[in-house]
């Protein structure tokens, strides 16, 4: 087998760490992503590989611009893809985990842009399941009948993105004593 | 302006100390990483999320542009920050003088 695909990997995996400890244990079983496109958060395709150590940086930039790609690979970073404004890179190394964020207060700049990108789409998910409910008990709409089956689908991506967008939110700030 | 004075981090005051001559992003982290002989390493994603807010607090500026690389330097208020900065640091080596 040369390939194979993983499903909802973006969802399963919803902040940028995450993601990333994911995509190096794949790399680790010899499983790397050649490149990504809009479909692959929800189905992505691995290609078999040497079973290697191989950092992975997700970083939620929405429109990088073109000093962005320069500067990573000027740094040694390969990119991999943009997965849904996750723009995707890797280094493989051996000795010390590379890093590219290296001080909590852009960590938690980062975390702050993915809060942004999942409360935006939880919420209108959220919204859109309170409205079917709402116009559904109605009884206002053609197909009326199907309100629970559609607010039920609304809910189960809003209620984790809305989850995901507070955990984010909550992480501790950046500690006073890193301050010059 | 004054957040940015409050959380101002090691990282910051060291590209602040850098861009004291026009550079772009790698250019930045080589400097830096060479004149704390290694002590402080600057990632990709560090350099360009603390260029943009630099840049946003008017504490740098865009030069030129050269082969997808931005070069930036200082501004005048920049260059007032980083002395406020090393200022601030210097009275807190004075208390401190003597512990370690």
């Amino acid at each position: 087998m040369t390939r194979r695909t993983a499903w909802f990997s973006a969802f399963t995996h919803p902040t940028p760490t995450r993601l990333e400890d994911w995509l190096e244990r794949q790399a680790a079983q010899g499983w790397e992503p050649r490149q990504l496109d809009d479909m692959s958060a929800i189905r992505m395709h691995l290609q078999n590989s040497t079973p290697a150590a191989v950092r992975y940086v997700v970083d939620p930039q929405q429109k990088p611009d073109g000093s962005y790609r320069a500067t990573y690979e000027d740094a040694g970073w390969k990119y991999v893809g943009e997965l849904s404004s996750l723009q995707v890179w890797s280094r493989r190394y051996k000795g010390a985990r590379p890093e590219a964020f290296t001080d909590r207060p852009t960590r938690r700049a980062r975390d702050v842009r993915m809060a942004w990108a999942t409360g935006i789409a939880g919420t209108l998910a959220v919204l859109g399941a309170l409205t079917r409910v709402v116009l559904g008990t109605a009884g206002i709409g053609a197909s009326a009948e199907d309100w629970p089956l559609e607010a039920g689908l609304f809910a189960l991506i809003g209620i984790p993105l809305v989850v995901v967008t507070v955990a984010l939110m909550r992480r501790r700030p950046p500690n006073s004593h890193e301050a010059a | 302006m004054a957040d940015l004075k409050e959380e101002l981090s090691e990282t910051m005051y060291c590209i602040l100390l850098s861009l004291r001559e026009e550079r772009h992003g790698y250019g930045i982290l080589q400097h830096v990483a060479d004149f704390t002989a290694g002590d402080v390493q600057i990632g990709a994603g560090t350099i360009y999320t603390s260029l943009k807010k630099l840049g946003r607090a008017g504490w740098i500026d865009r030069t030129r542009t050269e082969e997808r690389r931005h070069y930036y330097v200082l501004t005048e208020r920049g260059v007032r920050a980083l002395a406020e900065q090393t200022r601030r640091i210097e009275r807190l080596y004075a208390y401190g003088r003597g512990v370690a």
